[in-house]
């Protein structure tokens, strides 16, 4: 057997420890940047719900949109958003979350106060595979949520898919879980919202 | 240019070149090349982590323990890749979110741990980084030439310009998968034919296994 020897555990070490610390120092240098990124990109799903157009805005422009729009608000321990147009509440936003094929799926769905009609929707973050189920983010999905009418007496299939005589969108074809995944958490989050906090917010 | 210098570049590009002649990072070529822009950064992306691991492996390479040499430069490589992750998280938010997992994917591309392991291990640090250069350039031209005509058919734009007019009817076929795996066997047909290959009496360059 070949004798035992520490330099390729030290040399390795070394190495690591050079490694970690070149990282970890251009990390630091660029996280809020990172960061700022990250809301700013959330700030778009806001916006892009709540149907403001922000494509060819800058950052600065995109952050004033927001400020103007939307107002962070919580309601029975939860943080939901409230959307307006010209100083009128148009709606409220609603974070989703739920489990989809892959894992964690986070979108953010706009409806009108009544909660009678959704005004939009935009995804957050999925790890959905590109090309099938990631095709959630295309527009012509997306686009598909405008204006859709929620009937409140049901329990909690507030969205359906086509060709159901009560249809609203089209499924994404060559993705049944992943749309079957997006209705499901869409109407499991909608029912809890519906039951816990539109009666809260009615009455204030 | 010194006759060496050129010759690493004629390999890696032309004669050598990691896609249609060592069938490397097909992965990366066939997903990110719908759009030249993706393309065009992806390829700088991995010139960028091809030539740097490359210069690293060489210059640490008289004192890496043999039998732990794959451990270290999987080690630099990511490390490299992490980099570029970061930045274009950074710098270009839009462009990381288009390229997703493969940045993150270059770690396992062929092409750099090939050339780390069959150049850059017994040779000096200068031909070992131009060597990666080189790699990553016949990666990215490959990527560019395949985008090039994806994008053009599949939305009759050039890196994100219209060319074609309204009269044009877009390609589908060209932005989805399928027709990337159609472009890249045309090329390889294509420069198998024209492109002149490492004559075989000389000792091969080595590509990786």
């Amino acid at each position: 057997m070949k004798k035992f020897s520490f330099k390729p555990i030290a040399f390795m070490m070394v190495l690591t420890i050079i490694y970690t610390g070149v990282l970890a120092t251009i990390n630091e240098a660029t996280i809020d940047r990172i960061q700022m990124n990250n809301q700013l990109r959330e700030r778009k799903a806001f916006l892009y719900a709540l149907d403001i157009d922000t494509s060819d805005k800058n950052a600065e422009e995109i952050n004033s949109l927001y400020d103007d729009h939307v107002q962070e608000i919580t309601v029975s321990d939860k943080t939901i958003y409230e959307g307006y147009k010209d100083d009128e509440l148009i709606g409220y936003l609603l974070p989703i979350e739920g489990d989809a094929v892959w894992g964690e799926l986070k979108a953010i769905i706009a409806v009108t106060p009544d909660f009678q009609e959704v005004l939009g929707i935009d995804f957050l973050s999925h790890n959905e595979t590109p090309g099938l189920g990631g095709r959630i983010d295309e527009d012509s999905f997306k686009e598909q949520f405008r204006n859709i009418t929620l009937d409140l007496d049901k329990e909690d299939d507030f969205i359906v898919y086509n060709p159901d005589p009560d249809g609203q969108v089209d499924s994404i074809s060559g993705a049944t879980g992943t749309s079957n995944a997006v209705r499901r958490i869409l109407n499991n989050n909608l029912s809890i919202y519906i039951s816990e906090v539109k009666g809260e917010l009615e009455n204030d | 240019m010194t006759r060496k210098t050129k010759e690493i570049f004629s390999l890696g590009i032309l004669k050598d070149n990691p896609i249609y002649r060592q069938m490397l990072g097909i992965c990366s070529a066939l997903a990110v090349t719908n759009l030249m822009t993706n393309s065009f950064i992806m390829g700088l992306g991995l010139i960028f982590v091809a030539s740097f691991s490359s210069l690293t492996v060489s210059i640490i390479r008289q004192f890496t323990p043999k039998h732990i040499r794959m451990m270290v430069q999987t080690l630099i490589i990511s490390a490299y890749v992490i980099i570029v992750d970061i930045v274009l998280k950074a710098y270009m938010p839009d462009m990381s979110e288009a390229l997703g997992p493969y940045v993150g994917l270059i770690i396992t591309n062929c092409i750099i741990m090939g050339r780390c392991e069959a150049f850059a291990q017994s040779n000096p640090p200068l031909p070992s980084f131009l060597d990666g250069v080189a790699s990553g350039v016949g990666y990215a031209s490959v990527l560019l030439i395949i985008a090039f005509f994806r994008e053009l058919l599949g939305f009759g734009t050039v890196f994100g310009y219209t060319v074609f007019g309204d009269w044009w009817v877009n390609w589908i076929f060209m932005i989805m998968p399928p027709g990337a795996f159609f472009m890249l066997g045309i090329l390889i047909w294509v420069a198998n034919y024209y492109v002149p290959k490492e004559s075989e009496e000389k000792p091969s360059m080595g590509g990786a296994k």
